[in-house]
This record gives structure tokens, C-alpha cells and sequence, in this order.
């Protein structure tokens, strides 16, 4: 009995004196908020210990959906100094920035700054702006190269050191001298002798665009001071290719076997080309003679122009001119060529109240086939010295007639007589615009 | 003998165990809370010495979005124009108080953060938002970015994007403290519209009887609106009101006015007339305010 007790009492010690046993181990060997407190300095000491700064490769839009750009930060004693490819050589920003703790370590530059906050502001009806990224999720550091996380639209980039042998203004200057020499969105890439593909590069967006042996790339990209690094490698023939160098005598892109070379593709014609007057070859069905003409005027410089649609017909010994103004013909900076969509314009003879509809459709024999957002094509050929309509059935889009519905002052059109909306003007199958007369010779 | 001298060892030994069961567990390592002081710069010490130490009031302008709505995607505020409307909030707005009636007032009652944001809170529907206040303790001012320096002397676009919404709130901090009578949302109390205020013309709101379209959400936003507008609108602009307002809507207007004039008298000691006056005179020499130094 007396060895009972001893022996339950033994027992009881044993596990009073187990409570105290430790069984946490640790696998760090300092807490987490002094490691994040650590993290924060040593964050902030890598960052200010560029003399020279970091470069960027900036992408926005969830996705790498949106543009690419390159910014460049100077990091000192919680401010920061930046500059950026859109900006230029002679542009810098500051204002002050840290490292918090927020999931994580994240660099935020917290207050404006005239070279990144542009890009990432929202506005009335574009609540969140470009989806751009000011505060940046600290994933991974070395040395030279800090990788990081847009926090809002999480977007994986990369802060590069800048070496001491070249400021940031040259850096600027050295990319934007190869933004500015290319001047038109076509390039063929190929890989060694062989053309893969007819690809685009946008440099209003930097965005790159083509399908190389059946694998469709569409993507950002940002300059670099010598050429361009894209955010998703091209795979060819199994090896990797990221970034490219600028060869400013052949206006290509190398690196390695591939290249990125500039070409223009057949009748691409530069906008200034077009302003003028133009007649408008179609096809006649109104029993009365008629003439059109097209007449560009500048519009943006860059997009778009302000145009005249002048219609002269003829009955008997009457001359009736009717000139439709207020149009818009858009410029393809892909194409080099020219193309109008649907819109209104104003009625010059008063009839029709709430203007016109100009529609860009199709003729199927007698009738109209109307289209949905209708788009008539020309691009420029050379040989015949006149412009081309490009008509493709096979797109829901495009269209080879126009027609101008009149519509009354309910925004409607106006039914005539005969059931069928009134037209102010119509023209079918028209096939190209010719006598090309430049703007000063009327 | 010896089976004493046993079970006093086994009595020491529990006892040494239980005793020793939970050692100590005192905290060890080192601190978490920061010892090293923050880097201050002349703005932040400016802060503090106007805002901080006399009224206990936090004025953030560098954005942490852990302190803002995150729906919406917002740019941080300059800093140097944060400083230029620091400068001029205290001038219109602290200082009017402070003359009013004391310094301890609004330590005691003015929100406890300030948040600068550089832009509007841009909204799906195609609204901005352009000041927010939370639950009495922080009060959001938008929009600082637009800030220049001739919207900085015009008193009417600021009291639009700051001074009016900062009263607003204030009074519903004010009414958190101290209810108001609850009478006053008797008077026009069928016409209470609730959500669909925005969708009301001023006009209207005024032959209702009411100060502005907002105020005819619900009595509460009705009283600070009423507070709000009558101290920081000219004598010429709040008679427009009552004109605009026809008969009916201006003896409205008039009794709630009177009510709020003497919430503000009984619960607070405050003179509004004397509260507007005060506002008035500083706002008429804002253009002579220094904004570009910190003094």
C-alpha cells in the first residue's frame, strides 16, 4: 500500500516537473516583430546604398494588362528623387517615401511625386486609373536586385542597381534617343535567317503585340538605355529571350540569333500624307449625277482628322453642292492608312434636327446590310497611285458603303413615305478614293 | 519512525515540483517598440507644435492606406501643399475656435486624426468623394493636390472642399457628446428623404424648409448642415438661402435655427453669431495669410 502512495506521488512529480518542459522550439532565432523591425532598416539601408539609384521596368494594369514604363529612384534619408522615361532627361520628382511593415515589407512612396503619381492617379470615370502600383511589396533582396510586388494590382517587377559609371540623366537620354527613333509600329521578327512573324510595338503604350510560331504574345514592355526588356521572355526553339539591344543603323532590335527589325509594310503612308482631297470612287444608283469628295484637315496630329464630306449634284442645268462637316477620319498608325466609323454630324440644310447618322455598312445586291459599328478601310496603293478600300466579309466589322440616315430631333431616324428611313446621302461600294489634290491646292 | 522520515522527502520533493512546475517566464529579448526617435522635418515638427501638443490632434499627410478606404484608389498628398492647407486649417478653423472658446474645447472635442489624401476618392458611379469623417475620430480631407495658390485666397472653394465638411462633422461630434432635442426633427419631419437627397434640387430643399438637399437625409445630418452652413456663410449668402426659401421655408429654416442657437449656447457656451463673426473676419484675410512659411 505504502509503495502505492510512493509510487502515484513519484508519478505526480514527474509530470508537475514535465509542465515546465519547453516544447516550442524556435526556428528563427529572434522573434517576428523584432526580424520586421530588422527587415525595415536593412530594407531601407540597401535602398539608400545606390549612390546612383535603381531602375524600374514598370508595368501597369492587373496582369501586366496596362502600359510599361521605366522610372528611376534615388533613395536618401526618407526622400526619394526620381525620374522616368515619359518625363525625360531633364524632369525629376521627389518626394519622401518609406519601408512599413504591412503583409510584409513594403516600399511606399507616400507622398506626390510628380514622376510615378501620374501614372497611378484615378480620375471621374476612371476610378482606378491605370491600375498602377506606388506601394511595392518587398518579395526578395540581393545586392543589385530588389524584387518586388505592386501591392494593389500585383505586379511582379524587378529594382535593378544603377552602376556608378552612368548618371540617370544619361540613362534617360540614352533611352529616350531610341524611343524617339522608332517611328512606326510594324517589325518582322526573326530568328536567324528566317521571318517568324509580322509583330507590332506600340510605343504610345509600349506594348508588344504578335503570334511567333503559334504562341500569341501580347504584353508590355519599357525602354532600357540600350533597347527594351519585355516582361515575358519570347521561347524559341527552347531558349529564352528577355532583352533586347537597340541597333540604331539598321533600326533592329538583336540579341542573340533573333532580330526585331523595323519594316514598313506596303503602302503604309505617314498621317500628313493624306490631308487633302480626295474623290470618292462609288457606285451610282440615285439616277442623278453626282460627284463626292473627301477633304482631311488636320485633327490631333496623331489620331485622327477633321474632315469634309462635299456631295455635288447635278439636274439638268441646277448645281446643287451640299458640304457635310464635323467629320472624323481616323488615322491607322498600323496600317498607315485611313478609316472612317460611325457618327454624326451635323445636317447643313436644317431638314434633319438631330443631324445625321453617317453609317458605314454593307451593299448586299439592292439592299443595305447594316453593320454593327461599321468601319471602312483604305490603305494607300502605291502602284495605282490611289486608295484602296479593304474590305474583309469575314469580319462583323467592316463595311464597303456609307450611307446618312437623317434623325429628327428625337435622336431617331426619320421614317419616310415609303417605310424606310430617311437618307441624306447615300454610297455604295466605295471601292477607293483617287486624285489624291493636297490641301492647299483647291 | 522511518515512514515519517519518508513521507516528509516526498512531501519536499512534490512540493520542489509543483513549485517549480511553471518557471519563469518573463519576457526576454529585446523591445519591439521603437526606441529610436523618428526622423522629424520641419513640417512634421510644425505638426507637432501646433497640432500634436496643443490639441492632441494626429495630422497625417503621408498616406498608409491601412488609414483610408481601400475601395478606392487614392494619391498621396504633396507635401508641400499639405503643409499650405495645415497652415490655413488652423488659421480658419482652430484658431476661430480657440477664440470662441478655449483651447480645452477642442482638445476635448475636435477629431483626433486628420488624414490629407492628394486626390478625390474617384466612385464606380462617376461621383468623387471630397471629405469623409468616421465615428467622431477622424476627419478625411480629399482633393489637396488641386490646391494652388489662387485656390488657396478664395474662401468659397475651400470652405466648399474642407471648412464645410470639418464643421459638419464636428457638430456630430458635438451631438455625440450632448443629443440635441430631439424636437427638432419634429419639424419637418415628413420630409425626410433618406438616400435619395442627392437626387433633390436645391431649391426644392430650400421651400422645404431646409438649408441644402443633404439636410434632407435625417435630422442629424439636418441639424450639422444648418450649424454648419450658418457659421461659415456670408450674412448676404444665408439671407439668399431664406429668400430662395419663400415664406413657408424660411419661418423653417428660421425655427431650426433657433433651436440650434440655443443647443449651442445651453450645452456649450457658444455664441454661433459670435462663432461667425469670428470665422467671417479670418476668412476675409485669408489672402494675407503667409503659407509658404512655417512659423
Amino acid at each position: 500500500m505504502r509503495k502505492n502512495i510512493y509510487i502515484s506521488l513519484l508519478f505526480v512529480c514527474v509530470l508537475l516537473l514535465s509542465s515546465c518542459l519547453k516544447d516550442n522550439s524556435e526556428v528563427f532565432d529572434k522573434p517576428l516583430a523584432e526580424r520586421l523591425d530588422q527587415g525595415v532598416e536593412n530594407s531601407k539601408a540597401l535602398l539608400e546604398s545606390a549612390n546612383n539609384g535603381w531602375v524600374l521596368n514598370y508595368y501597369t494594369g492587373r496582369n501586366y494588362s496596362n502600359n510599361g514604363y521605366t522610372l528611376l529612384f534615388k533613395f536618401k534619408d526618407g526622400k526619394v528623387t526620381m525620374m522616368s522615361d515619359q518625363a525625360g532627361p531633364e524632369t525629376t520628382g521627389t518626394s519622401s517615401y518609406n519601408v512599413v511593415k504591412d503583409q510584409g515589407l513594403v516600399l511606399t512612396i507616400d507622398t506626390y511625386n510628380q514622376i510615378i503619381h501620374p501614372l497611378t492617379d484615378a480620375s471621374l470615370g476612371r476610378p482606378e486609373g491605370n491600375q498602377g502600383d506606388y506601394e511595392f511589396l518587398i518579395i526578395r533582396e540581393t545586392q543589385d536586385s530588389i524584387f518586388v510586388r505592386g501591392k494593389r494590382w500585383k505586379n511582379d517587377m524587378v529594382l535593378t542597381r544603377l552602376n556608378n559609371d552612368i548618371s540617370q540623366e544619361t540613362y534617360v537620354t540614352q533611352l529616350s534617343a531610341i524611343r524617339d527613333a522608332i517611328l512606326q509600329n510594324n517589325f518582322k521578327f526573326i530568328a536567324g535567317n528566317d521571318t517568324l512573324a509580322n509583330v507590332l510595338i506600340n510605343i504610345d503604350g509600349n506594348r508588344f503585340n504578335g503570334t511567333i510560331n503559334n504562341v500569341n504574345y501580347s504584353m508590355p514592355f519599357s525602354f532600357t538605355n540600350t533597347g527594351v526588356h519585355f516582361v515575358h521572355p519570347f521561347i524559341i526553339n527552347g531558349k529564352e529571350y528577355n532583352d533586347f539591344t537597340w541597333n540604331s543603323q539598321t533600326s533592329t532590335f538583336e540579341k542573340d540569333d533573333i532580330k526585331i527589325a523595323s519594316f514598313l509594310p506596303d503602302g503604309f503612308k505617314t498621317i500628313d500624307f493624306w490631308l487633302g482631297t480626295w474623290s470618292v470612287d462609288f457606285t451610282n444608283v440615285s439616277g442623278t449625277r453626282m460627284n463626292m469628295t473627301l477633304t482631311l484637315n488636320p485633327g490631333d496630329g496623331k489620331t485622327y482628322y477633321e474632315s469634309v464630306l462635299t456631295v455635288t449634284a447635278r439636274r439638268g442645268r441646277q448645281t446643287e453642292t451640299t458640304q457635310y462637316k464635323s467629320l472624323k477620319v481616323g488615322y491607322d498608325g498600323n496600317t498607315g492608312g485611313i478609316y472612317l466609323g460611325s457618327q454624326v454630324i451635323p445636317d447643313p440644310s436644317g431638314k434633319y434636327a438631330g443631324g445625321i447618322l453617317f453609317s458605314p455598312l454593307r451593299t448586299n445586291g439592292t439592299k443595305l446590310d447594316l453593320v454593327e459599328d461599321g468601319i471602312l478601310n483604305y490603305v494607300y496603293n502605291e502602284e495605282l497611285e490611289t486608295a484602296e478600300l479593304v474590305y474583309d466579309k469575314n469580319d462583323p466589322n467592316s463595311a464597303d458603303s456609307f450611307v446618312g440616315f437623317g434623325l429628327g430631333s428625337n435622336l431617331q431616324t426619320v421614317i419616310g413615305a415609303n417605310g424606310e428611313p430617311e437618307r441624306a446621302m447615300y454610297a455604295p461600294e466605295v471601292v477607293s478614293l483617287r486624285n489624291h489634290r493636297p490641301l492647299n491646292n483647291n | 519512525m522511518k515512514k515519517y522520515i519518508y513521507l516528509f522527502l516526498v512531501v519536499i520533493v512534490s512540493t520542489v515540483c509543483a513549485l517549480s512546475s511553471c518557471s519563469n517566464d518573463d519576457p526576454k529579448g529585446n523591445t519591439i517598440f521603437p526606441t529610436t526617435p523618428i526622423k522629424r522635418d520641419a513640417f512634421d515638427n510644425w505638426i507637432l507644435k501646433n497640432y500634436t501638443y496643443p490639441y492632441n490632434i494626429n495630422l497625417i499627410y503621408k498616406l498608409k492606406d491601412t488609414e483610408t478606404d481601400l475601395t478606392y484608389t487614392l494619391s498621396p498628398a504633396d507635401s508641400a501643399k499639405s503643409a499650405q492647407l495645415a497652415i490655413m486649417v488652423k488659421y480658419l478653423w482652430f484658431d476661430a475656435y480657440n477664440e470662441v472658446s478655449g483651447a480645452d474645447f477642442i482638445k476635448a472635442n475636435a477629431p483626433r486624426v486628420i488624414l490629407m489624401v492628394g486626390s478625390s476618392a474617384y466612385t464606380r458611379q462617376q461621383t468623387e468623394v471630397v471629405g469623409t469623417a468616421e465615428g467622431g475620430y477622424k476627419v478625411s480631407l480629399y482633393k489637396v493636390n488641386a490646391l494652388n495658390e489662387t485656390l488657396l485666397k478664395d474662401y468659397s472653394t475651400l470652405r466648399t472642399y474642407y471648412f464645410h465638411t470639418m464643421h459638419h462633422e464636428f457638430t456630430h461630434i458635438l451631438n455625440q457628446v450632448k443629443p440635441y432635442d430631439v424636437a427638432f426633427d419634429k419639424i419637418t419631419e415628413s420630409a425626410y428623404v433618406s438616400g435619395n437627397w442627392y437626387s433633390q434640387k436645391t431649391r426644392d430643399a430650400h421651400r422645404a424648409g431646409f438649408v441644402s438637399t443633404y439636410a434632407m437625409d435625417q435630422g442629424r445630418e439636418d441639424f450639422a448642415e444648418m450649424l454648419s452652413y450658418y457659421i461659415t456663410l456670408s450674412e448676404a449668402e444665408w439671407n439668399a438661402i431664406i429668400t430662395d426659401a419663400g415664406t413657408s421655408g424660411a419661418a423653417l429654416i428660421n425655427q431650426k435655427l433657433e433651436m440650434v442657437r440655443s443647443y449651442m449656447q445651453d450645452s456649450w457656451g457658444i455664441d454661433i453669431d459670435l462663432l461667425r463673426n469670428t470665422i467671417l473676419r479670418r476668412a476675409g484675410q485669408i489672402d494675407k495669410l503667409n503659407l509658404n512659411t512655417l512659423q
